[in-house]
């Protein structure tokens, strides 16, 4: 996927202009995280969340030991395991097991990491006609667009422009799609002969289950498991990290990962695969494949970004972060949005060009607080900041303008003398009115607001004005 | 069969914090121990259950007995599709029921395009969640999950359990004898989608409606304080 | 109380309230002297090393860090008039000074000892100040992020204003960040005035015509935008009204 965060702020000014678009965002940021509160009241959060992370701990410092053991479970199963070190790789090894079926059509779930590594151009350059079967990856592919959230891709488009968008693609005749329930009806017919046409399925999963070789999917629209079914070939993509020792532990995490990420206990499917078609089976796959794709996650493993290793795509920081409320999916650039967006993107693909992510930012702790799996967002985004500062891609100004900052607030005295003198004059001018308009060295602050003028003096020299005069007493 | 790890495997290990060898790890695994969840009382599961259903939007009806459940497979099929068709999986208990009997006419196999209703009986009920817990295998098709307007899931009450982790105890039992199935499914709801302008809208994909035939016994009181109503033959 | 018996009390200033509202300081210190404190405020303090610290800057907020240990080197108690700055203390120089162990145990030390001034009222000096001229107001309150959530701050404040006699009309979201973020609202401005207007626009629909809060960052944010809006917010810090240190101007506000 083409990447284009280095233009965050310029997408974010044109997504906050959209007044439209940006009332649906707003009404997102406040119904998703209402829903996702009533959900976790459920369980005891803190506890299961605790859990979690002690079992995707002891995972990812043991993660040499269940890769080995799921791939040893998997074929057990009959399935077969391919590694992929990058997005090449992985978009090779499925178009070879793609041609080696013979196939022309591709039915595809909805899946992170095929976004990651553009699968989709890359197998229809190679002339395979795919097909996203996600309602909402659906949308955004017939629309020619990335999706905007990784759980709902097409949050962003309004029921106009999506009946707009039906009406001249599906050669339907005329009709009317006056609701969403038409819409999606319609999209059912389109889509099924889709699925029954597919030669080969696609889909990514939540979680690989070490013990039992199995892959888990959870889905809402059943599409997952149509392409895990109908077709001769099934093939599954997945990071490494995925990995889970055992499905007790997976479940544990879909207790978490459901309510985060739409604000229900489960989702309608939840599903365990483990192999093409059994002996007396009257469906399912022949083949059955699993991808495992690095894509750079082991320079991640053991690093200090390790706990975002951890994270299970619900979502629930993009929907409680402010700052991707206001600026919208698409203006990060990349595949993954938000808060956990500004922490991988950097990481996966190029800090230098990613760099104003880690600064969409206001280290407000939301995401932190809601995220199920315990991921200290702010923290990792503040390291990436550090990383940003020695890197010297920070501009220069900023850069200076904190060493001087920490360079003379290190010697008393001279801070004292300094900042009480500039304060004074600083009050001096703007007293009266109250604050400033536009100051020099503060565009930032005063292209929006006013800059509040000091009071008088600052408090230090007031003090110990009071200090001495007691004194004299 | 696998094509080679390509170096993944050595890079992982160099970076992982752990050196332990498997018998450590498993000891470390235990050690963790399960999910922290408030076990259901066995008094509670019932309600538990019925709720969850009700939340999850899934209909019910109460059948005491198997040829009464068929009876009531017979009438929603009729009233429905105006027709006496289904088709079922390869399961013994649901060869076993007196289909004839109720006026039902069974094809037992895979579900096909055209098919409007299947049929399957449950291997557990879940309280937890308001779910039901399914094998894709010889004996229930996938395609008969999935590809029908309206799924039909038989339960019966002894096979009710409280939570995820104890269905999975089951599930297990059960691999041990047969191994795993291609698939096991935890079925919650009739398929679903909010993608278009959050607008929740059933039967995105897979089946409109889910049905369960619970095979067993709720008193009446029960099924009006959780929602459902009592619909007498 | 005798002298012995008044709980010593090393008050950090914060870099907002000594530059551009002393009046937080001197109420802040009021109120600890009216709880019974003995207040002292060593001079060779000035910044936690915050703007650093937060913009990956950390190899110049590491001195600034050793220069506050050592400044309240002794106190039992150290109190903040901001949660920001209260948090960087009590959650990030731990985590800042972890590589050294030496600073990290007595950084450690210093978090344990140092306290957010409406959470140091309320839980250590059971608080009850007098009834306050805001009394039958409509005043509304911001929940600063870093209080809220590195310092659970959330009733403390409310139960000062409610003992003041102060009644609050909550506005929505108030648990939202207001857009200020440090140096976030000076690189992202346009996101920034989003987040402040969602923020002024949540508030002002409550009919309140104060706002109170704990952090200066935020409510010289919120402030500059109200007056950039001519709207007629009072924005003031919380301890200040609970001083009843209100005769000045209101934050951004004019001479009257």
């Amino acid at each position: 996927m083409k990447q284009t965060s280095e233009h965050f702020q310029d997408s974010a000014r044109v997504a906050l202009a959209r007044t439209e678009a940006r009332e649906r965002m707003d009404l997102l940021g406040l119904f998703m995280p209402a829903m996702r509160d009533a959900a976790v009241a459920e369980v005891d959060f803190e506890a299961l969340r605790e859990h979690v992370k002690r079992v995707k701990d002891h995972t990812l410092d043991n993660l040499e030991h269940y890769l080995r053991q799921f791939e040893e479970q998997v074929v057990m199963n009959g399935g077969h395991v391919h590694w992929a070190r990058d997005a090449s790789e992985l978009n090779a090894t499925v178009l070879d097991i793609c041609r080696a079926a013979e196939a022309r059509r591709v039915g595809k779930g909805k899946s992170m990491i095929t976004e990651e590594t553009g699968l989709t151009e890359h197998l229809e350059k190679a002339g395979l006609h795919v097909t996203e079967t996600d309602l909402g990856e659906y949308i955004v592919q017939i629309a020619g667009e990335p999706p905007s959230h990784i759980v709902g891709p097409a949050f962003h488009k309004s029921e106009q422009e999506i009946r707009e968008l039906f009406l001249d693609r599906h050669k339907l005749g005329r009709r009317q799609l006056e609701d969403p329930p038409a819409m999606v009806a319609e999209a059912r017919e389109v889509l099924r002969e889709r699925f029954l046409t597919a030669d080969v399925g696609i889909i990514g999963s939540n979680a690989l289950i070490a013990e039992t070789g199995q892959t888990l999917l959870v889905t809402n629209e059943g599409n997952g498991d149509l392409v895990s079914t109908l077709p001769k070939v099934h093939i599954v993509c997945a990071s490494i990290e995925k990995l889970m020792p055992r499905p007790e532990d997976a479940l544990a995490q879909i207790r978490l990962l459901a309510r985060s990420a739409i604000g229900t206990a489960v989702t309608a499917y939840t599903s365990f695969y483990s192999g093409p078609r059994r002996a007396g089976d009257l469906d399912g796959p022949e083949q059955y494949h699993v991808i495992l794709l690095d894509n750079r996650r082991t320079e991640i493993l053991g690093s200090n970004y390790q706990d975002m290793l951890a994270c299970m795509r619900c979502g629930a920081c993009l929907t409680h972060c402010p700052v991707y409320i206001g600026a919208g999916g698409h203006a990060y650039g990349w595949v993954y949005p938000g808060p956990m967006g500004s922490v991988l993107t950097p990481l996966l693909t190029d800090l230098e060009q990613a760099s104003e992510l880690p600064n969409a930012c206001t280290g407000c702790g939301r995401c932190e607080e809601v995220c199920p799996a315990g991921i200290p967002l702010p923290d990792l985004l503040r390291d990436l900041r550090a990383d940003e500062t020695r890197a010297k891609i920070t501009p220069a100004r900023w850069r200076w303008g904190m060493k001087l900052h920490g360079w003379l607030a290190r010697v008393p005295s001279l801070y004292q003398a300094f900042t009480g003198a500039a304060i004074a004059v600083l009050s001096r001018l703007g007293r009266r009115r109250g604050g400033f308009r536009s100051l020099p060295l503060a565009a930032g602050w005063t292209q929006v607001r006013d800059f509040p003028a000091p009071q008088g003096d600052s408090f230090m020299r007031q003090w110990k004005r009071r200090k001495k005069e007691a004194g004299h007493d | 069969m696998t094509d080679g790890d390509a170096g993944i495997l050595d890079a992982v290990r160099r970076r992982q914090y752990g050196d332990a060898d498997a018998e450590r790890i498993a000891e470390d695994l235990a050690a963790l121990g399960r999910a922290p969840i408030t076990p259901l009382d066995e008094e509670d599961m019932l309600e538990h259950f019925l709720t969850r259903l009700q939340v999850n939007k899934v209909d019910l009806e109460v059948a005491a007995s198997k040829p009464e459940a068929v009876r009531r497979i017979a009438r929603f099929i009729y009233g429905e599709y105006n027709s006496h068709r289904v088709v079922a999986g390869n399961d013994r208990r649901l060869a076993a029921l007196p289909w004839r009997d109720g006026g039902v006419l069974v094809r037992f196999g895979a579900a096909a395009p055209e098919d409007p209703v299947s049929i399957s009986y449950a291997r557990f009920g879940i309280a937890e969640t308001g779910s039901v817990v399914l094998y894709c295998n010889r004996d229930n098709p996938a395609a008969n999950n999935w590809l029908t307007r309206d799924h039909i899931v038989i339960l019966e009450s002894r096979d009710l359990v409280a939570s995820l982790e104890d269905a999975w105890t089951g599930i297990r039992a059960d691999s041990d004898e047969q191994g795993l199935p291609r698939g096991v499914t935890v079925v919650s709801g009739p398929s679903g989608t909010g993608d278009i302008v959050g607008h929740l809208v059933k039967g995105a994909h897979g089946p409109l409606r889910l049905r369960i035939i619970y095979l067993g016994h709720v008193p009446e009181e029960l099924l009006v304080r959780t929602g459902f109503e009592s619909t007498p033959l | 109380m005798s002298r012995e018996h008044k709980p010593h009390v090393g008050f950090f200033v914060s870099c907002l309230a000594d530059l551009f509202r002393p009046s937080v300081a001197f109420s802040a210190i009021e109120l600890l002297e009216a709880a019974g404190c003995q207040v002292e405020v060593p001079e060779t303090q000035t910044c936690c090393g915050q703007p650093g610290y937060n913009s990956g800057a950390v190899d110049d907020a590491r001195p600034l860090a050793h220069r506050v240990i050592e400044a309240f080197a002794g106190f039992p108690y150290v109190v903040v008039p901001s949660g920001s700055c209260a948090g960087m203390i009590k959650h990030h120089y731990p985590k800042l000074l972890a590589e050294y162990p030496e600073w990290h145990a007595r950084a450690t030390d210093l978090a344990q000892r140092t306290w957010e001034i409406t959470s140091f009222l309320v839980e250590v000096m059971d608080y009850a100040p007098t009834v306050s001229p805001l009394q039958g107001r409509k005043v509304t309150y911001h929940d600063s992020c870093a209080g809220l959530r590195e310092l659970g701050i959330k009733q403390q404040p409310r139960k000062l204003l409610a003992r003041a006699g102060v009644e609050l009309a909550e506005m929505q979201a108030t648990e939202v960040c207001c857009g200020f973020g440090g140096t976030f609202c000076a690189k992202m401005p346009d996101l920034s005035e989003k987040m402040v207007d969602d923020k002024l626009n949540n508030a002002l629909d409550t009919g309140a015509g104060v706002l109170l809060g704990g952090d200066l960052g935020c409510l010289m944010n919120i402030a500059g935008r109200a007056r950039r809006r001519d709207s007629q917010l009072e924005v003031r810090h919380v301890v200040e009204v609970l001083a009843d240190e209100l005769t000045g101007p209101a934050i951004g506000e004019g001479e009257r």
